[in-house]
Order: structure tokens, then sequence, then C-alpha cells
């Protein structure tokens, strides 16, 4: 069962790319943890709080790697 | 009681045991102790002043109570439910591995777990930091980060920090989609952009939740923001055991 490459599902293919890529989860995860800081009982009771955050970048991801290679 | 590491748990079963191990059963069955009570335990509101129940920990991990999630056969029971719906063995397995992981992080705290309930309801417990639930969300996040519990958070945080990799889409598409029928039900439910979200989000919860929650016990609440790594600690919160 495979389900190939899509555009939902491109991945970095250069160094460049790649590093890009993590810089977007880095730079996500610290926005995240700052927000948490802010506001823990919004953003820090359950992982479903997260679901829409984390669906965003996800969505986001693709959109840097053709920008990146 | 753990906090974070619940979260991630899940993630590193699977890197470590391989294709066994189906990551969102894995994350269901590490949740499915605390499911029914968490918000009883807090009460209703951050503080802890707002109480639901009057004896939040014989209600969380005692009998009578919700006590017996945290036992050895409930899991194995919910796993018996999930192979005779799925007849998927997997499934079953993940749940069961992921709430044991939960039961026995559990152990390390002052309240422990009624691992053999309903054959014995005593309690195992190692008593590496206060259980704090009683106090409020606030309280026992300040107890909890400050103490071992803390330490035990980051322990995994670091570790999956180090696996980083098995959270890539390239990851995703060649290790977990194709060994677990979950992913093309959810991938045709709410596409590939949803499959990786449901995939991810307990991980990067998890990772983030740990961070903030540390910064937030060390450098924003008033309340003893410094670090107690003595046994059994943090030493200022009352000392509580199994009920």
């Amino acid at each position: 069962m495979s389900i190939g490459e899509s555009k939902y599902t491109e991945t970095a293919k250069t160094r460049r790319g790649k590093i890009a890529v993590l810089l977007l989860w880095l730079v996500a995860a610290i926005i995240y943890i700052a927000l948490g800081v802010w506001i823990p009982w919004v953003f820090l009771l359950g992982f479903w709080q997260s679901a829409i955050y984390v669906a965003a970048v996800t969505a986001l991801s693709p959109m840097v790697v053709r920008r990146f290679g | 009681m753990s906090w974070a590491a619940h979260d991630i748990e899940p993630y590193l079963l699977r890197a470590k045991l391989g294709a066994s191990i189906s990551v969102p059963f894995c994350i269901i069955g590490s949740y499915s102790p605390d499911i029914l009570t968490k918000w009883a335990v807090y009460g209703l509101d951050f503080s802890g002043s707002k109480k639901l129940v009057e004896d939040p920990i014989k209600l969380h991990r005692g009998w009578p109570g919700v006590g017996f999630t945290h036992s050895l056969l409930f899991s194995v029971l919910i796993a018996l439910v999930i192979f005779l719906w799925s007849k998927n063995r997997a499934w079953a397995v993940s749940f069961v591995i992921g709430a044991w992981a939960h039961v026995f992080s559990d152990t390390l705290d002052s309240v422990g777990v009624m691992l053999f309930f309903p054959f014995s309801e005593w309690h195992l417990h190692f008593d590496l930091w206060q259980y704090v639930g009683e106090a409020g969300r606030g309280h026992d996040a300040v107890a909890y980060y400050t103490s071992f519990g803390g330490l035990w958070d980051i322990f995994w945080a670091l570790w999956l920090a180090a696996r980083w990799r098995i959270l890539t889409t390239s990851y995703f598409v060649e290790n977990i989609f194709p060994t677990d029928p979950f992913w093309p039900w959810v991938k045709g439910k709410i596409g590939m952009i949803g499959a990786l979200t449901v995939y991810r989000s307990s991980a990067f919860f998890g990772f983030v939740s740990i961070a903030a929650w540390m910064i937030w016990a060390l450098f924003v609440n008033k309340f003893h923001p410094s670090f107690d790594w003595t046994v059994g600690g943090p030493q200022w919160a009352p000392k509580v055991g199994p009920r």
C-alpha cells in the first residue's frame, strides 16, 4: 500500500529545502510555546487544542518545499 | 501523575518496536486511563478553587472511584473489545501498550496505581514525586515541573527531539501509512493534510507543552519558582498517598 507523492506529501529534495522545513517547524513550536506560556489554560490543556495549528503548519510545509526546493 | 510524557511515549514505542505498533491506538491507549477523570480531578478552573468532587485522589486512582482505569486488566478488556470489533491484533496490542506505558508512568508519583485491580486494591507507587492533582491544575503544574516529574517529561521530550525524523512527511509516507490500515481510512475521510495532522498532533503538543509548562512554572508563576530535585519532592507540597 503506497500513497506515492502528491502535492501534500512533497518532501524537500535539497539541503536548503530540508533546512527551511525544519526551521518552519521550529518557529511554529516556538510560537506555540510562547502562546502556551502566555495563556496556558487556553493552549496547554489538551492536544486537540493544538490540532488546528498543526494542520495549518502541515499545510504550509509543501509550500515551503516548493519555494526552497 | 505524569503531564506530557503520555503524549510522546507512543511515537517512541513505535520507533522502537516497529510496525507491530499502531500509533493512533497507542495514543488512545495512552490517554485512556485519565480520559474520564482529568476535569473532575482538577475542578472547573485553573486555580482548582471550583472543585467538582470531594476526594479527587480517590476518584482518580482509588476505589470506589475510577482508579480501575489505571489497572493492567482494564486496558486488556478494552483491547479485547477493539479486537472483536476490528479483528486487528496490532490495534488491540497497541492500545494495551499505550495504556500500560501511562500506568507505569503513574507509578512514579506518591499515589500510584491499583495495578492488580480487581484482585487487589494495593497501590504500586515509587514516590519519586508528589501527587498534587487535588490542588488544581496551576499548582500541579508548578509542583510537577519543578520536581523529578519535570525531568521525566524532559527525558521524553529530548528523546523525541533526537528522533525528530519520525515526524517528517517522508517517514510517515514510507513507514507509517503503508503499515496501518487506520491511515488510508483517515485519509479517505479528511485527506492527507488531515492524516498528517492526526499523526503529528500529540507529539507536537507533548513537546511544546513540556517546554511551555516548564517556562511558566519557573518564570511566570509567583509560587515556588525553583527546582526541587529531591525524592518525593517538591517538599512544599502536602504529602499524600493512596486512598
